[in-house]
């Protein structure tokens, strides 16, 4: 295979998994957080409900 | 009291099912060929431009609104302003279509389970597929009957649907715990294989070799777009109702982007499961690998079954392996587009959701059927065609707009920022207001000179009048009515009640 093949290769693998790997670590860190907090009662449609 | 809104199990349970939806068929048969013949590896230089300035800012919206809104697509635009609602129903509808039609491609799956049992394809595996399995009539004029095998792989699908989403999104939170690892895993396994036969490697070469003098060409970086926009599961409601059983707290920006790139990783991933058996089929058939290169329906169902009845050992096996990677991959993006559909009805009616789910399955199943005759092939593509280059066109760039100036973006964005893991910049409403409505309405008028130009394929008017546009207004008009019907709560008003 070319070098450009191999290169085109790491630079998908870092962008790609690079970068996938990079927001799980900031998923992991927040894991204390109550991400998933239940609604309290059934919303409105929103501030913008016009 | 009305009952509280259902919450998904996990983030992780959300993210999966995000996923989920978004990785689909079109990941392994389309994702590859379109890298391939458009630059190989240097496509991915307008595929991550796009991926960033277009799908994560768009995914990042879908999921915002409905979780900001905590109601799927028709009530959550019907919030910004009351008669986009309509427009809201009309997305809705678009998934309700979608997954009607490609539950077809399960139901071939289904079939060719079957007969990769014993690689009933022979070595003539296209007029197989179009005579055998298919049936196929000459046109779409000539409908004919249901093909019996076909009926029994829709009915099994139309019944997996039913049992995952008839208790609503607690059901489907563990489902995806299995159904999204599981083709994951066997693309791993179906890549080892790959790469272990002779000839793997020139296939590969073809797939990443960069060709940088093709970037020049603007029609690259539009297919890039679109590439991005429809392999996201974007612009058809699924990411806002998705979003909308999101609790208030919960964080978005981040998840948007987990999604997005595990979406592209798994399409990336399949270009080389795909082309390592596409250059191994090439050096048994002495050819060139860009010879036995193809996409879409003549890659699942005649390219790969050749490589597959090819293979030195264990053919059953790797046809079995690979027609449940479809049915796996496939499945979640159908039970998502059917709830994408039927959340609008559980929020403006209060409607279960088991029996909207067996009431949809029990009213889609049998409209499905019509793509399942002789001159369904036709019909299936003619109603794909419409939906995607129309339909979720319209759909999304409409959503830009709508989101970008009807509605208080940089509030929006402020309160994404709020519990956001990533902060999101000004970068996201230009991306909102300009890039990817600009690029969208370049894509809708291409298409559109196109279609008047020169027509699609060599269907008569009359068929893509009925099953295009048809399929498309029809949906205007089913959402015109939808929306006109009062709500639960509008109707206790209406006796007086509080």
């Amino acid at each position: 295979m070319p070098l450009s093949a191999w290169l085109m290769l790491v630079f998908g693998c870092a962008i790609l998994y690079g970068g996938l790997a990079w927001c799980i670590s900031i998923a992991a860190r927040q894991r204390g957080r109550n991400v998933n907090a239940p609604t309290e009662s059934p919303s409105p449609a929103g501030p913008e409900d016009r | 009291m009305a009952e509280a809104r259902e919450q998904w199990h996990s983030r992780a349970a959300f993210i999966m099912a995000a996923v989920g939806s978004a990785v689909g068929l079109g990941n392994v048969w389309r994702f590859p060929y379109v890298a391939y013949s458009s630059g190989g590896g240097a496509f991915l230089i307008p595929y991550f431009v796009a991926l960033f300035t277009a799908g994560i800012p768009l995914l990042i919206l879908e999921m915002g609104l409905g979780q900001r809104m905590q109601r799927g697509a028709p009530l959550a635009f019907g919030a910004i302003r009351k008669p986009l609602q309509w427009f809201g129903w009309w997305v809705a509808g678009l998934s309700a279509a979608i997954v009607i039609y490609y539950t077809t491609i399960l139901a071939w799956s289904w079939a060719y389970l079957w007969h990769s049992l014993t690689q009933a394809w022979g070595n003539q595996p296209e007029t197989f597929f179009f005579e055998t399995v298919l049936r196929s009539s000459e046109g779409p004029g000539e409908i004919g009957w249901p093909v019996g095998p076909l009926v029994i792989g829709m009915a099994l699908t139309w019944l997996l649907i039913y049992l995952i989403l008839r208790k609503g999104v607690r059901s489907v939170s563990k489902v995806v715990m299995v159904t999204v690892p599981l083709p994951m895993l066997l693309l791993a396994v179906l890549l080892v294989r790959g790469l272990t036969l002779p000839g793997a490697i020139d296939g590969i070469r073809y797939y990443l070799t960069p060709d940088f003098s093709m970037l020049t060409d603007w029609r690259i970086w539009l297919k890039a777009y679109g590439q991005i926009f429809f392999s996201l599961s974007l612009a058809s409601g699924v990411m806002i109702g998705y979003g909308s059983y999101l609790g208030r707290k919960a964080e978005v920006t981040n998840s948007a982007l987990i999604t997005g790139l595990a979406n592209c990783g798994t399409s990336f991933f399949a270009g080389f499961v795909v082309f390592s058996m596409l250059g191994y089929l090439a050096h048994v058939q002495g050819v060139a690998v860009p010879d036995v290169t193809t996409s879409g329906s003549g890659l699942a169902f005649v390219t790969f079954p050749t490589a597959i009845s090819q293979l030195p050992t264990l053919n059953a096996l790797f046809g079995v392996i690979f027609f449940v990677t479809l049915l796996t991959l496939g499945i979640d993006s159908a039970f998502a587009l059917q709830e994408a559909f039927t959340t609008g009805f559980h929020d403006k009616w209060g409607i279960h959701p088991e029996k909207l789910a067996r009431t949809f399955v029990l009213i889609a199943f049998p409209i499905s059927l019509v793509f399942v005759t002789r001159g369904g092939y036709f019909w299936f593509d003619i109603v794909d065609k419409w939906i995607c280059d129309f339909g979720l066109v319209i759909s999304g760039l409409a959503q830009c707009l709508i989101v970008g100036f009807l509605y208080r973006v940089r509030e929006f964005r402020d309160y994404l920022n709020e519990q956001s893991e990533v902060r999101l910049g000004g970068w996201w409403i230009w991306a909102l207001r300009y890039v990817t409505p600009g690029v969208l309405a370049v894509i809708l008028v291409a298409n559109l000179l196109e279609e008047i130009q020169v027509g699609y394929e060599d269907y008569p008017r009359w068929a893509t009048l009925i099953g295009g546009w048809g399929t498309v207004l029809l949906w205007g008009v089913l959402g015109f009515v939808l929306w006109r019907r009062p709500q639960n709560s509008d109707r206790a008003k209406a006796r007086g009640e509080d």
